[in-house]
C-alpha cells in the first residue's frame, strides 16, 4: 500500500511532496485469532475451522466470476489468520454476497462459505480499522 | 540341499522383522543381520510413540513384531553387524558376517531379503532452516522422542506456545531430494495433534505445499483443523533467523500472495525419507542396482519383490518411502517371495 502523507517532515527537513512517497510494507507479521474466535461464535461462522482452502467456493460464485475482488476463499483464510488489515480492506465487498448458496452446495467440508462470510462482515465492522 | 540353507534377512526394522518371523513361523531357518545394536529399525530407534492415523501405540505393533523373532529359535540374530561379502549363486550364497568388529563367521544362505530401510533427510544439508545452528529447530524425528517422554520444550526448557511445522524438507526438492516422502505429511499432523493434546494453549501453524494424507490417513488432516484448530499456511519459508528469544519464520503465504514474517518458539521440520549408507553399503556388496534417487531398483518398477539378481529379494523403504503398515506387507511378500523361490529349486519328495 502506497501512502503519501501531504505534510511530512524529516530530521527538521520537509519532505512534503514527490519525496514523501511512502510504500508500506505489506508483509504479515503476526496472526490473531480473536477475530477467528468471534466468528466461530457467531451461529452461521461456527464451521469455519472446516475450510481447507480448496477454492471451489470461490470457483462457483457468481459474485466472484464478474468482480475478482469477491472472493469467498480468501475472506475466509483471511478471517481464519487473522489478517484484519487485509479484511479491512475489503470490508464493503464481504456484502456482496447475493447468498445463492452455490458455494454452500459445492463445499467439501460443509463450511457454508455464504453463511461464514455474514459472519466475517458482521464481527469485521467491530474491529476498528 | 539348498532347502535346508536358512534365508538372510538384512535389516531388522518392520520389514525385515516381518519377513523374518514369517518365515521362521512356517519351518524356514532365518538369519537375521541388525547393524543397529537393537532390533525395531526406525520405529524403534526414534521411539514412535503413537502411529497414525488412528493414534495406536507403536508397541502394539512392534513388540509382538521383535518378540517373534527373538523367541524363536528358528532365527538367528546378529545385532551390531555387517555383511561383509557374499558369493557363490541364487539357492547357495556363501555369506560372511562381520558379527563384531574384527570377528567374521561364514554362512550358507538359499536366498537374501534386504530390508534396509531408511534414514532421515539430515535438515543441515539445506541451510535455510537454521537446523543444528540455531536453538529449537528440529526434526519430526527428534519430535517423537519428545512426545514419548511426554516433555515439549525449547533448548532453554519453556514449553513452546507457538511452534511452526515445515513441511517437504529434503523432499521434492531438486535442490536436495526430489521424491515425495509419502508419509511426513501424516506424521507431522499427528505429532500437531499430539502436541494440542500435550500443550492445551499451544498454536500451532503448519507450513505445507500440498497436504498428502493418504488413504485412511485424511482423516488425521481433517481432525487436526476440525477439532484442535491447527492453523494451515500454504507457501514456503525462505529462511529461520534467531532473534536470540525466538525464531522468526521468513515465508511466502501464495493463498495471500503475500509475505510474510512471523515469530515462533519453535519449528518442527518435516525431514524426509531418504536412503541410508546401509541401503547403499549393501547394494554394493551384493552388486544390486540403485535407481537415479539411490533407493533398490526391483526387477520391474511396479513389482517390489524381486531385486536384479535371482536370489535376492526387497522389502520396505529401502525401495520406495512407505508407511509401517506398508513394509510389513513388503516383509510378508518377501518372505513369500524367498519360499517360493526355494521350493522351486528343490524336488518335491513324494512320500
Amino acid at each position: 500500500m502506497i501512502v503519501e502523507p501531504e505534510k511530512l517532515e524529516s530530521g527538521g527537513v520537509d519532505m512534503s511532496g514527490r519525496w514523501g512517497l511512502i510504500v508500506l510494507p505489506r508483509t504479515i507479521t503476526d496472526f490473531d485469532h480473536s477475530l477467528l474466535g468471534a466468528v466461530k461464535n457467531h451461529p452461521k461462522g461456527k464451521n469455519i475451522d472446516r475450510c481447507w482452502q480448496c477454492g471451489n467456493c470461490t470457483a462457483a460464485c457468481p459474485v466472484a466470476e464478474k468482480n475478482p475482488a469477491f472472493n469467498p476463499r480468501y475472506f475466509i483464510y483471511a478471517a481464519k489468520m487473522g489478517y484484519k488489515g487485509e479484511l479491512k480492506k475489503v470490508e464493503e465487498s464481504i456484502y456482496l454476497c447475493s447468498s445463492c448458496g452455490r458455494c454452500t452446495e459445492v463445499c467439501p467440508k460443509g463450511v457454508d462459505p455464504s453463511g461464514v462470510m455474514e459472519a466475517i462482515g458482521t464481527e469485521i465492522r467491530k474491529v476498528r480499522g | 540341499m539348498s532347502e535346508t540353507l536358512p534365508v538372510l534377512v538384512i535389516g531388522g526394522g518392520p520389514a525385515g522383522l516381518k519377513a523374518a518371523g514369517d518365515l521362521a513361523e512356517i519351518g524356514t531357518k532365518v538369519i537375521l543381520l541388525e547393524r543397529r545394536n537393537e532390533l525395531g529399525g526406525a520405529p524403534v530407534r526414534w521411539r514412535y510413540k503413537l502411529l497414525a492415523p488412528d493414534m495406536r501405540p507403536a508397541e502394539e505393533v512392534m513388540t509382538p513384531l521383535i518378540g517373534n523373532v527373538e523367541s524363536n529359535p528358528q532365527v538367528l540374530v546378529y545385532r551390531g553387524a555387517n555383511l561383509e561379502s557374499c558369493d557363490g549363486q541364487a539357492g547357495n550364497f556363501r555369506v560372511v558376517i562381520e558379527k563384531s568388529p574384527g570377528s567374521f563367521v561364514e554362512h550358507r544362505v538359499s536366498s537374501i531379503i534386504v530390508a534396509t530401510g531408511f534414514e532421515h533427510f539430515d535438515a543441515r544439508v539445506d541451510p535455510r532452516y537454521g537446523y543444528g545452528r540455531v536453538p529449537n529447530v528440529i526434526g519430526i524425528n527428534e519430535l517423537e522422542g519428545m512426545l514419548k517422554d511426554g516433555r515439549v520444550v525449547g533448548h532453554d526448557g519453556k514449553v513452546p506456545k507457538r511452534i511452526a511445522f515445515i513441511f517437504c524438507v529434503g523432499s521434492r526438492d531438486r535442490a536436495t531430494n526430489p521424491w515425495c516422502c509419502t508419509v511426513c505429511c501424516g506424521v507431522s499432523i499427528k505429532q500437531a495433534i499430539e502436541l494440542k493434546q500435550l500443550i492445551s494453549d499451544v498454536q500451532l501453524y503448519m507450513i505445507y505445499m500440498d497436504v498428502r494424507t493418504t488413504g485412511q490417513w485424511e482423516r488425521l488432516y481433517w481432525e487436526s483443523m476440525e477439532e484442535y484448530g491447527i492453523n494451515y499456511i500454504r507457501g514456503r519459508v525462505a529462511e529461520v533467523y534467531y532473534t536470540g528469544e525466538k525464531l522468526l519464520l521468513k515465508g511466502e503465504d501464495t493463498l495471500v500472495r503475500g509475505p510474510f514474517e512471523a515469530l515462533f518458539d519453535m519449528v518442527v521440520l518435516a525431514v524426509g525419507i531418504e536412503p541410508g549408507p546401509g541401503t547403499r553399503k549393501i547394494a554394493q556388496t551384493l552388486g544390486l542396482s540403485l535407481n537415479e534417487n539411490g533407493f533398490m531398483q526391483p526387477r520391474h518398477p511396479n513389482i517390489h519383490t524381486e531385486s536384479t539378481r535371482d536370489g535376492i529379494f526387497l522389502a520396505g523403504c529401502c525401495v520406495t518411502p512407505m508407511s509401517i503398515e506398508e513394509a510389513l506387507v513388503e516383509g510378508s511378500a518377501a518372505a513369500m517371495a524367498a519360499v517360493k523361490f526355494v521350493r522351486g529349486r528343490t524336488r518335491v519328495v513324494e512320500v
